[in-house]
């Protein structure tokens, strides 16, 4: 009988113990669950098998043992009811947690000197950005850009706006509504819209003259992507938007960004914007823009923009090429284009794992290469020549964490044509310190 | 509290009617038809399993028309909180009601309207899951209705799919607190529960904490209702016992076992009794059994059994008693050497005796009797007890010992457990005719300790989390591809990756490639959708059935 007991004892132990190498604690607790009450229902049968047929000592050990089930029961049932307690509130706090508008911000400072200007500390841009996703479903992003701006209206001032404001509906699992204050997906925006991490500090001359990467408007349309196959995604987006306007200058098409909530004709555009991803590395996108930009909405402006992005180990080219062609009421159209080829070359080996006595384990630098170059017609008087600039950067990317980048560029840019698009005749040493947090 | 609104959907507010666990109640006015109504409006929106249960209760209410069940006449949201707006039934819920004495008629009307209701609900297929008193109206016509479908749900459906039950803990069935199926069964016991609750105006499982209350529901047995009133017919106590099972299937399945039970009574000065309410709880409870004790129920039952196993404890006790003072006895008197002869000890597997029984040779425990007769005489003992216990011994003996005595030979078909060979004292009276054994109780020799003898084990001791390591920084741009390397902790495989966000597995941040690289290294293809909330993630490796620490990373720009 003592050796029933014993090994009763011991296997029931054994199982209670045991419990506690499952991972999950619904399994341990169903578990303890399952075994009291095979603890209880043995218990039981050892009561009845036994009859009375028991010395005090069996007896009373019989007691005890009951006595113990009692208590693990106790146990039990103080566990089930902190674990959901717990389960409860971490469950409340994760809720709070993802309803609640994640504020991030990012910015950058640049120190330049060019030839024949005096040297410039620009204090550019800080960024507000406030998201969230209060429902699985929906989510929203908003970009208030402070640019050189430390009073409105005065010579201090600098400008407020407010760059993307926008709500996403998950309608399925590959497409989304979105609608506000979209960035238009022309060009390789994702890479060059936020400055801090374009690895070059000046903006490449397509989106600087012909598409803006810094072009927002009012629109909605839908965004989302489908899996081509276990290496291929597409991401898509397509909105229908206010458009370009007939702000047109000799110089680009930066000043024909038209204002928040206002049109010049009733006809609408078109952006969109498809990308293929494979996980290997490399991005291809292609970007279209359709939309009338006189006042009576019949002439439009036809953009093309072709992007990509390769990356294998310690390098990788990326790069766009622009077109855009504005119809004239003359019936010859003015062409704008240009192109960027980025390169970078990671020197992550020269790197000491060790610096100011900190450890900086995912530190990174990079030697930085890009040519671009654009041309643009005229557009008023298509007998004078195209306005031409092309510009070669060499420079240095350290990024000690993925939040802080510090960038050391070196410019050269040529320019042929009327007008200066952006830097003309000119060479150029620029630091900038850029932070994403 | 939250402040009383002025207005729900197009029902304008008289007053707050009650605040449960689940929302608000409030008193409307109807403004179409003038009517009162109640409108349920629940505390908060966050809790998906509150806001589930709420639309479940209208599903579930929408479903039925019964005249003992609350009706429901709207359902709609006001400021993000769904509201239920039924029917507004004046009156006492039951809680208040049976804080009154009332007569056993007043009783059976109201319980077998209850009986009617349930039934009505489990014909549909729906389980109330949550009887209490709280949960039934009583009218100021005396009609009972039944509120508070807010966790019913079909029997094969549940919303505790965590494993946990929901519910009143001290009205749920035993079954639900050690496995959450909740079946018709589970709804008897509970009305089963209400009735008992009724008629003595406490629930017996009732205690001062959660854990306690959950203990008494598991493990007591509560006194039968006839026994703490004596006016509640027997046949109708035994019915309602009858629901307290705590075995379901030894369960009535259906509520119409008490309505019949209820019926039956007809003696209009039975129904005219009031319901005296018994408070004397201490008292009641030192009479509850518990289950664990079950297993000798039967038996204690068994009285005659019960007298003679104590017959035979007293006498193998006094017997023993005998023969230890025979021993000491002989020990003062015997000059003899010592002679070596074998005592056969034996133990039947399933006999009324004790353990530990010693079956002695005749030539020595006639020699014993002998002693002991002599002792009883000579020993001017100051032990009154003693003297005593020799005395019913010499009462007994020498004529009624073979009585008591077993044959030494051994039972065909029972095993001899132990066998002992004991020294014992040369004796004079050898010669004797052989009879039997004496069978002595011995005592046992280990000290007893009424403490529990085992110690709690260490129910869910902390366990060591295996952290995933990452070579690259862990941030990840919105509509970009991102590889990470992970290091994975020794002599473990992963068998799987997860992207959460919070409790939740996150969709946004996709895993598009898993490959081995080395044997601790795994490189990771995350794809973060262009839509991507900003903040923390985090990446969960699954291996055996358990989860690595998350790996903390971030959507950024």
């Amino acid at each position: 009988m003592k050796k029933i007991i014993l090994i009763f004892i011991t296997s029931c132990i054994v199982l209670l113990t045991n419990v506690s190498s499952a991972a999950d604690y619904q399994t341990k607790i169903k578990r303890l669950e399952t075994g009291f009450a095979s603890l209880q229902q043995q218990i039981n049968d050892l009561r009845r098998d036994m009859g009375s047929d028991v010395s005090e000592e069996n007896a009373q050990r019989l007691a005890n043992l009951e006595a113990f089930a009692v208590q693990l029961n106790e146990v039990l049932t103080e566990v089930q009811d902190k674990i959901e307690e717990n389960k409860s509130e971490v469950s409340r706090l994760s809720t709070v947690q993802q309803n609640r508008p994640n504020i991030g911000a990012y910015g950058t400072i640049t120190a330049g000197k060019s030839n024949g200007q005096n040297s410039i500390i620009d204090g550019q841009s800080f960024e507000l950005i406030i998201s969230g996703q209060p429902h699985k479903r929906i989510s929203y992003f908003t970009e208030l850009e402070f640019e050189r701006a430390a009073a409105v209206g005065t010579s201090r001032g600098g400008e407020v706006l407010v760059e993307q404001a926008y709500t996403d509906i998950q309608l399925t699992s590959w497409m989304n509504f979105r609608g506000g204050i979209l960035l238009v997906p022309f060009g390789n925006i994702e890479r060059d819209h936020f400055a801090p991490i374009r690895e070059v500090i000046s903006q490449p001359l397509t989106s600087y003259a012909i598409a803006p990467a810094a072009w927002s408007d009012n629109g909605f349309g839908i965004n989302g992507r489908f899996n081509l196959s276990d290496s291929w995604i597409a991401d898509y987006q397509a909105y229908v938007i206010a458009g370009l306007d007939s702000n047109i200058s000799t110089t680009g098409l930066r000043q024909t960004r038209q204002g928040f909530g206002v049109d010049n004709n009733n006809s609408k555009a078109f952006a969109g914007k498809l990308s293929l991803q494979n996980t290997t590395g490399f991005n291809l996108g292609l970007s279209y823009y359709k939309g009338a930009y006189n006042d009576s909405g019949t002439k439009d402006m036809t953009g093309f923009n072709i992007d990509f992005d390769y990356k294998k180990n310690w390098f990788e080219i990326l790069g766009e090429f622009t077109d855009m062609d504005i119809e004239q009421e003359t019936g010859k159209d003015t062409h704008l284009d240009g192109y960027y080829i980025r390169n970078l070359i990671s020197l992550n080996g020269l790197l000491p794992e060790n610096f100011l006595g900190a450890d900086f384990p995912h530190a990174r630098l990079s030697f930085v290469t890009q040519y671009d170059e654009v041309t643009i017609e005229n557009f008023y008087d298509s007998t004078l020549p195209s306005n031409y600039e092309k510009r070669m950067t060499f420079g240095l990317r350290l990024q000690p964490t993925a939040s802080v980048m510090l960038n050391i560029n070196y410019e050269d840019a040529s320019a042929t044509g009327t007008d200066r698009i952006l830097r003309g005749n000119d060479e150029l040493w620029i630091f900038s310190l850029g932070y994403v947090f | 509290m939250a402040e009383q609104p002025k207005k729900i959907g197009r029902f304008p507010i008289i007053d707050t009617l009650g605040v449960g666990g689940m929302g608000v109640v409030y008193l409307a006015k109807d403004p179409d038809i003038g009517r009162k109504v109640a409108i349920k409006v629940l505390h908060s929106t966050g809790e998906k399993d509150a806001l589930e249960r709420f639309k479940n209760e209208a599903k579930t209410m929408g479903e039925i028309s019964h005249p003992n069940i609350v009706i429901l006449l709207e359902y709609g949201i006001e400021d993000n909180k769904p509201f239920l707006v039924m029917e507004y039934l004046p009156g006492l819920c039951l809680r208040d009601w049976i804080k009154q004495p009332h007569t056993l008629n007043e009783h059976k009307k109201i319980l077998i309207q209850l009986c009617d209701a349930v039934t009505f609900a489990h014909n549909k297929g729906i389980l109330h899951r949550d009887l209490k008193p709280d949960n039934l109206q009583i009218l100021t016509n005396g009609d009972a209705k039944l509120l508070d479908f807010g966790i019913a749900t079909g029997q094969d459906k549940g919303l505790t799919a965590t494993g946990f039950f929901i519910g009143t803990p001290k009205y749920l069935a035993p079954e639900i607190l050690e496995d959450t199926t909740h079946t018709k069964t589970s709804d008897c016991y509970s009305l089963g529960l209400l009735a008992y609750t009724m008629f003595t105006g406490n629930n017996p499982f009732a205690a001062e904490t959660f854990e306690a209350s959950m203990t008494r529901i598991l493990t007591k047995i509560p006194v039968s209702l006839n026994k703490i009133n004596k006016k509640i017919p027997e046949e109708l106590s035994n019915v309602i016992d009858s629901y307290l099972q705590k075995d379901p299937a030894k369960r009535p399945q259906t509520p119409q076992n008490l309505k019949i039970a209820l019926e039956l009574v007809t003696k209009p000065s039975v129904l005219s009794n009031k319901i005296i309410l018994n408070d004397d709880l201490k008292n009641l409870r030192s009479q509850e059994k518990t289950v664990l004790a079950q297993g000798f129920e039967k038996k204690k039952n068994n009285w005659i059994f019960l007298a003679l196993f104590t017959t035979v404890v007293l006498a193998f006790g006094l017997a023993y008693k005998v023969y230890l003072d025979n021993q000491k006895t002989q020990e003062l008197k015997l000059e003899e050497s010592v002679e070596k002869q074998p005592l056969v000890i034996t133990k039947k597997p399933v006999q009324k005796e004790p353990d530990a029984i010693k079956i002695l040779d005749k030539k020595e425990e006639l020699s014993k009797i002998d002693k002991n007769k002599n002792n009883s005489t000579n020993n001017t003992a100051t032990n009154k007890s003693e003297i005593k216990n020799d005395e019913k011994i010499g009462k007994q003996n020498p004529e009624d010992q073979p009585t008591q005595l077993k044959p030494l030979s051994k039972p065909k078909n029972k095993p001899i457990t132990k066998v002992v060979k004991k020294p014992i004292k040369k004796q004079e009276v050898i010669e004797e005719e052989y009879k039997p054994p004496v069978i002595v109780y011995q005592k046992p020799k280990k000290k007893v300790d009424n403490k529990p003898i085992f110690k709690l084990p260490n129910l869910i001791p902390n366990s060591k989390k295996l952290e995933l390591k990452t070579r690259s920084d862990t941030q990840i741009s919105r509509g970009t591809t991102k590889s990470i390397t992970v290091e994975i902790p020794k002599n473990i495989t992963i068998d799987n990756f997860k992207v959460m966000r919070g409790l939740s597995e996150f969709n946004q941040v996709e895993i598009r490639k898993i490959k081995n690289l080395q044997k601790q290294l795994i490189k990771i293809t995350l794809y973060a959708q262009s839509n991507a909330p900003m903040g923390d993630f985090s990446l969960v490796g699954y291996y055996q059935n358990k989860k690595t620490k998350p790996l903390i990373m971030e959507v950024t720009l």
